[in-house]
């Protein structure tokens, strides 16, 4: 149990939304992996991921949501950030990613895609 | 912060089980350190994912053995070398990064990063040049 990072889903429109808390590190990073690989088992091509209480992303966060990326896209689909903290902003801007993900700055935003 | 509180020497060592769920330690040490040395927010925070990156490209893939921080710096600048300690196991292949994102990030928020050996045992370092007057 990581005390610094939690994870819940729900499903917003039909979309799995993995809402995640706190620091996405090597010791939480496998926690985010099991609820994404978890939305695409169950079925969905799209998936939202919101990082807007999320307050440190290190590169095996990014990972994960890569790997996320590649599966929604193998279903025809996309990967959703949602994102608001400049650090994650930043995080995703010196690494390239910022291009890769469709961010919005609100869930309502990422929903309505 | 005062002058007093900043630009002064500090050496601080952190040894920790390399596990990762102890890497926070690793992070908290080093915002501590680069506060106290007069580095603005955005810097600290720079400070805490590089060295998080350092960190887990010492890890390896099965973490063991411990982990050795030392926290340097002079009045330019805050230098930090990751030591690998993995008693009987001694590491005789190259030192590869821990992956292309990981690289990325180090050299956009640190000044100079590098990776080696030392008797025998993994090391990486960073060093982030001080900018605040």
């Amino acid at each position: 149990m990581d005390q610094n990072f939690a994870v819940a889903t729900e499903e917003r429109a039909g979309i799995p939304v993995v809402r995640a808390f706190g620091e996405i590190d090597v010791a939480s990073a496998p926690i985010l992996r099991e609820q994404l690989e978890a939305a695409l088992e169950g079925g969905a091509s799209t998936v939202i991921v919101d990082l807007l209480d999320v307050t440190f992303l290190d590169s095996t966060g990014l990972g994960v949501l890569v790997g996320a990326m590649s599966g929604c896209q193998g279903r025809n689909g996309t990967l959703r950030l949602v994102v608001g903290e400049r650090r994650i902003l930043k995080v995703l801007e010196i690494t390239g990613l910022r291009a890769v993900f469709p961010l919005f700055s609100t869930l309502e935003e990422a929903l309505a895609g | 912060m005062s002058d007093h509180a900043t630009k002064r020497a500090e050496h601080v060592e952190l040894c920790i089980p390399a596990q990762a769920d102890l890497m926070v330690l690793a992070r908290f040490t080093t915002a501590t350190v680069a506060s106290r040395l007069g580095f603005s927010i955005d810097e600290i925070e720079d400070l805490r994912l590089a060295v998080d990156e350092i960190c887990l490209s010492l890890l390896g893939e099965t973490p063991s053995g411990r982990l050795r921080l030392h926290i340097s710096s002079d009045a330019e600048s805050l230098e930090i070398t990751g030591v690998h300690e993995d008693e009987g196991n001694v590491a005789t292949t190259p030192w590869e990064p821990h992956d292309e994102l990981s690289s990325r990030i180090l050299a956009a928020l640190v000044d100079e990063h590098g990776h080696g050996h030392i008797e025998g045992r993994r090391c990486a370092w960073l060093r982030k040049k001080l900018t605040s007057t």
